[in-house]
């Protein structure tokens, strides 16, 4: 995993060029999280979505994105957190994830709301503390503090492969 | 005038692919002792048009093998040789290794070159053996076979004009032998007088090595009005009718003058070549100087003593090469210490260094060279993708073959539905300039609509028809694997086929060849039995395995079968029943019997042998033919033969769909795979063991999967009568869904789910709607798996982990 993410560093590293990233922030029951904004292909407002069959709840179903089947996943739900009504102001932030085997797939993830955007050098971003099994830190780059508010930078990769949805599956089976 | 050819070079492996098709066809066909000139003609008109083209494309590898394929086949046509069995075998051999060297240039993989070697061995040894009638000639063309060839080559002004590229030829002579060019372009006039489609340069070469005269006439047969071309044989090297061309009597006398002085020498070597080139210093660090100076002393020595004897000499050149490749030596080491050895040797004789002395040392340490570094293999082919690399990332690999060949006929049919739906467009045109529509518009904008609607069903439809090739494509590689086989198994055996011009979908068609192939293969190996066994039994000593294709419906059927043993039925259960697979008190029918052949695991076969029984395979046959959307069923009489039956969809990117609807979301089920659909009538429907629900369908019993609970939703109603039952087929079983309604029947798109998220049991895949919205495709066939895996009914589930009968 960590050979992807550094892969996946450098490419950024030389886009930006000054070692420093871009993200973008959204908001999740009061949280701000920040996701690597290369990786962001566009937000869309919330509409409705087929759902697929004997899927994890958090998988809602897929979408129709310009004649591409996009499956929508709602990051409450995959964070264990309380389910929102959808409402106008619900947006889907549409990501490509990579799986690691140069294979990269389009996903869309439900959020509260989309913050802003952050600047952020690498080394500002802390690695998060362990919380041994209670939390899994998987999916966590690091964290960060922007304004004094701290920012939770996903790795969005761990969080949205294929193996993680198959093992997620496995468990609610 | 230079033309970017690499544009060319797809096609050119396209039609070398199908020359070599051809090739094996008629090689197959071509009668052993009696051939028909036709059929040499053709396989010789292939081989040539390969030869021809690798020589313009360069190549060389591929010119050069072809060129013995085409003299072979050349004798052979003009009469000169019999066609013997060995002779097609060797060809058709040659054929596979061509093909795979093109496939190796096609993908710039490496090529096999111990292979290449061996084959072309073959063919040489065969040109050579037996050639009756050219026996006389031969000989006579050895003698006049000079160790060398100066030729002298001047095209005349107009000769571009005639399309003939001298750079081709240049080459393929440079693929004889040893080439050293030299340019001409003393006739060259000043820049303003310069007409640029005219030629002005000539060229004189020094080719060596043991080749014919014809061989090089023949390169430059195509131009010979247009040039002048004189080939004359060297002289002085040809002289000496060694055979590497090697000057022996200047080597050694001019070796004798120095060899006292060998040891001052060597070591004198070293510091003029340290000093020259210090970057090779490092490859010497592991030995002390005294001890390499004594290694090459050595091998000068060894050398010298066996200039004679050129097996022994070639030999120990080779083993010295393989040493030299595990120092890291490269092509331009070797340049490097022959230059300097040869400087350091003139330093040491003086006035005896002779320029003929010169010539044949460069001559000599060249091969020399030449055949060290021909003994680099693995590490010489491993260092060649580096180089590559570059070319590879401009140019993605093509692996699968990435055009058609598409009939005019179709391309026209296209062109007129086109124009049709132009004139279609022009007519809805009209309406928009109309401010106020009448009714008499609105009848007429209607029947425009139903109009466009046919024109796009036509054009969808003709599309559709350009991707659909003859099967014959597949079936084609059956015969010689037939022939090859039987041999093989010292059984005799006939292909049949049928059905050849029946079309499908080329990306079906390229995907199922392999399923094929294995299936033939089975019922060669397995099914057919030796001729004794036939013959006690009363059939015929040779056995057939027929190949039949046919439409059936919006499906492609592909019978594969044999009329030898059948499939063992006993043989099958009890091992079925060592592995578990059937519990002992189990008794299941014959066809969910035959069905188990495709279980993982599960080989009847006594012997492993190459071909198959290792009990991988017919599952993943099965797997391949699902993965395509298609089934394969098994009959088999014992006694008879067996019979594999492959149902295929015509293509894979377009099905004809019945949508229907359960709870809020809309599915569609494949058309092909509904039988019926009806209402349920209550007496209808029976219990069993109180949780099994099946429905009587005239006087089969259809087991009801409830859509709702396979997939946690909630209904409309769960009442049977509220609702609606689709009969479906899958793998031959019936079973019936309960949805809650039934819509509209329409043509889908199919829509990758894998591409973005996953595979999904009981899904093929998705579509998007008219309006936009996603709906899912169902897979009938693993629904019935799905239900099985989930049923709450063991009384119903199947045997087996598929579970296909119920």
């Amino acid at each position: 995993m960590s050979e992807v993410a550094n892969a996946v560093n450098t490419n950024d590293m030389l886009a930006v060029g000054n070692g420093s990233q871009q993200y973008l922030t959204f908001m999740l029951a009061g949280e701000e999280y920040g996701v690597d904004i290369l990786r962001v292909q566009e937000i869309k407002g919330w509409d409705s979505v087929t759902p697929i069959p004997n899927t994890p709840a958090y998988i809602l179903g897929v979408i129709n994105l310009r004649g591409t089947i996009v499956p929508i996943i709602d990051l409450r739900l995959k964070f264990g957190l309380e389910k929102l009504q959808y409402g106008p102001t619900t947006v889907v932030i549409v990501v490509k994830v990579n799986n690691g085997t140069n294979r990269s797939r389009i996903m869309g993830i439900v959020v509260d709301g989309v913050s802003d955007v952050y600047s952020m050098p690498d080394g500002d971003i802390k690695s998060s503390p362990d919380f041994g099994v209670a939390v899994d830190t998987g999916y966590v780059r690091g964290l960060a503090t922007v304004n004094n508010k701290m920012v939770i930078v996903l790795e969005i990769d761990n969080m949205l492969n294929s193996k993680e949805l198959a093992a997620a599956e496995a468990a609610s089976a | 005038m230079s033309i970017d050819i690499s544009q060319f070079l797809q096609t050119f492996y396209e039609e070398s692919f199908e020359g070599l098709d051809i090739m094996e066809k008629e090689l197959l066909n071509l009668d052993v002792g009696a051939a028909d000139i036709e059929t040499v003609n053709t396989i010789f008109r292939a081989a040539h048009s390969i030869k021809g083209g690798s020589g313009t494309f360069g190549l060389n590898a591929v010119a050069s093998y072809t060129h013995v394929m085409e003299t072979l086949l050349d004798e052979m046509r003009s009469g000169k040789r019999s066609v013997t069995q060995d002779a097609v075998n060797v060809l058709l051999r040659s054929v596979d290794v061509l093909r795979e060297m093109l496939l190796a240039l096609r993908e710039n993989r490496d090529l096999d070159t111990d292979g290449i070697a061996d084959s072309h061995r073959q063919l040489t040894d065969l040109l050579n053996a037996s050639g009756k009638a050219t026996e006389v000639k031969k000989v006579a063309a050895v003698a006049t076979a000079a160790a060398g060839w100066s030729i002298k080559f001047r095209p005349h002004l107009g000769m571009l004009t005639t399309g003939n590229d001298p750079v081709r030829m240049l080459r393929e002579v440079a693929s004889l032998g040893e080439a050293k060019v030299q340019l001409d372009y003393s006739t060259l006039p000043s820049i303003s007088e310069l007409d640029p489609e005219n030629s002005y340069l000539s060229w004189n070469i020094e080719l060596l090595g043991n080749i014919e005269k014809q061989a090089i006439t023949e390169i430059f047969d195509w131009v010979e009005g247009d040039c002048d071309l004189q080939v004359d044989a060297i002289a002085g090297v040809a002289g000496n009718g060694h055979p590497l061309g090697l000057n022996v009597a200047a080597l050694e006398k001019s070796f004798n003058l120095i060899a006292p002085k060998a040891e001052a020498l060597v070591a004198r070597f070293y510091e003029e070549l340290f000093k020259r080139y210090p970057q090779v210093i490092p490859m010497f660090a592991k030995t002390e100087p005294k001890k390499q100076q004594k290694m090459l002393l050595g091998s000068l020595q060894l050398v010298m003593a066996n200039l004679n004897n050129v097996e022994a000499l070639a030999k120990s050149l080779t083993a010295l090469g393989e040493r030299h490749e595990k120092y890291g030596a490269v092509e331009a080491h070797y340049e490097a210490v022959a230059t300097t050895l040869m400087d350091v040797m003139k330093e040491f004789a003086g006035a005896a260094w002779t320029r003929e002395v010169q010539d044949a040392w460069a001559h000599a340490l060249g091969t020399i060279a030449q055949v060290m570094l021909k003994a680099y293999g693995k590490d010489e082919r491993r260092s060649t993708p580096d180089r590559r690399s570059s070319d590879e990332r401009r140019k993605p690999a093509s692996t699968e073959s990435a055009s058609i060949r598409v009939s005019i006929e179709k391309v026209d049919e296209l062109i007129n539905t086109v124009g049709e739906l132009v004139i279609t467009q022009s007519m809805l045109g009209q309406f928009a300039n109309i401010e106020e529509l009448t009714k008499a518009h609105l009848l007429k904008l209607s029947d425009g609509l139903a109009q466009l609607e046919r024109n796009t069903r036509e054009l969808q439809e003709s599309v559709m028809r350009i991707r659909m090739m003859p099967i014959s494509n597949t079936f084609q590689r059956f015969p010689r694997l037939v022939h090859d086989m039987s041999g093989k198994l010292g059984k005799k055996i006939e292909l049949k086929m049928s059905g050849e011009q029946t079309e499908l979908d080329k990306t079906v068609m390229e995907k199922i060849g392999d399923p094929l192939v294995h299936l033939v293969r089975n019922s060669m190996d397995h099914g057919i039995e030796m001729p004794d066994v036939r013959k006690a039994a009363g059939k015929a000593e040779t056995g057939v395995v027929a190949l039949n294709a046919y439409h059936q419906g919006g499906n492609i059927v592909i019978e594969i079968s044999d009329d030898g043993a059948g499939l063992n039925k006993e043989k099958i259960l009890k091992k079925a029943r060592e592995r578990g697979m059937v519990r002992e008190d189990e008794n299941p029918s014959d066809e969910q019997v035959f069905d188990l052949i495709f279980a993982p695991g599960l080989s009847t076969a006594e012997v492993v042998s190459d071909i198959s029984g290792r009990g991988v395979g017919m599952d993943v046959v099965r797997k391949n033919i699902r993965a395509l959307g298609g089934a394969v069923d098994v009959k088999s009489t014992p006694g008879k033969g067996t019979t594999f039956l492959i149902r295929l969809p015509l293509t894979l990117a377009i099905l004809d769909g019945q949508l229907i609807r359960v709870s809020k979301d809309t599915y569609i089920i494949p058309l092909v795979s509904i039988v019926e659909s009806l209402q349920v009538k209550r007496d209808k429907v029976n219990v069993i063991t109180g949780r099994g629900e099946v429905y009587k369908l005239r006087d089969e019993y259809i087991p009801i999967i409830r859509m709702y609970q396979l997939f946690n939703t909630v209904p409309d109603n769960t009442d049977l009568e509220n609702g609606l039952l689709v009969v479906v087929e899958a793998d031959g079983k019936k079973v019936a869904l309960f949805i809650d309604d039934l819509q509209s029947q329409q043509q889908v798109v199919i829509k990758s789910l894998e591409s973005n998220y996953k595979k999904v049991d009981g899904l093929s895949g998705a579509t998007i709607l008219g309006d936009g919205t996603v709906a899912l495709i169902l897979d009938v066939t693993e629904l019935v798996s799905l239900f099985n895996s989930q049923s709450i009914t063991p009384n119903l589930r199947v045997v087996g982990k598929d579970g296909l009968a119920a």
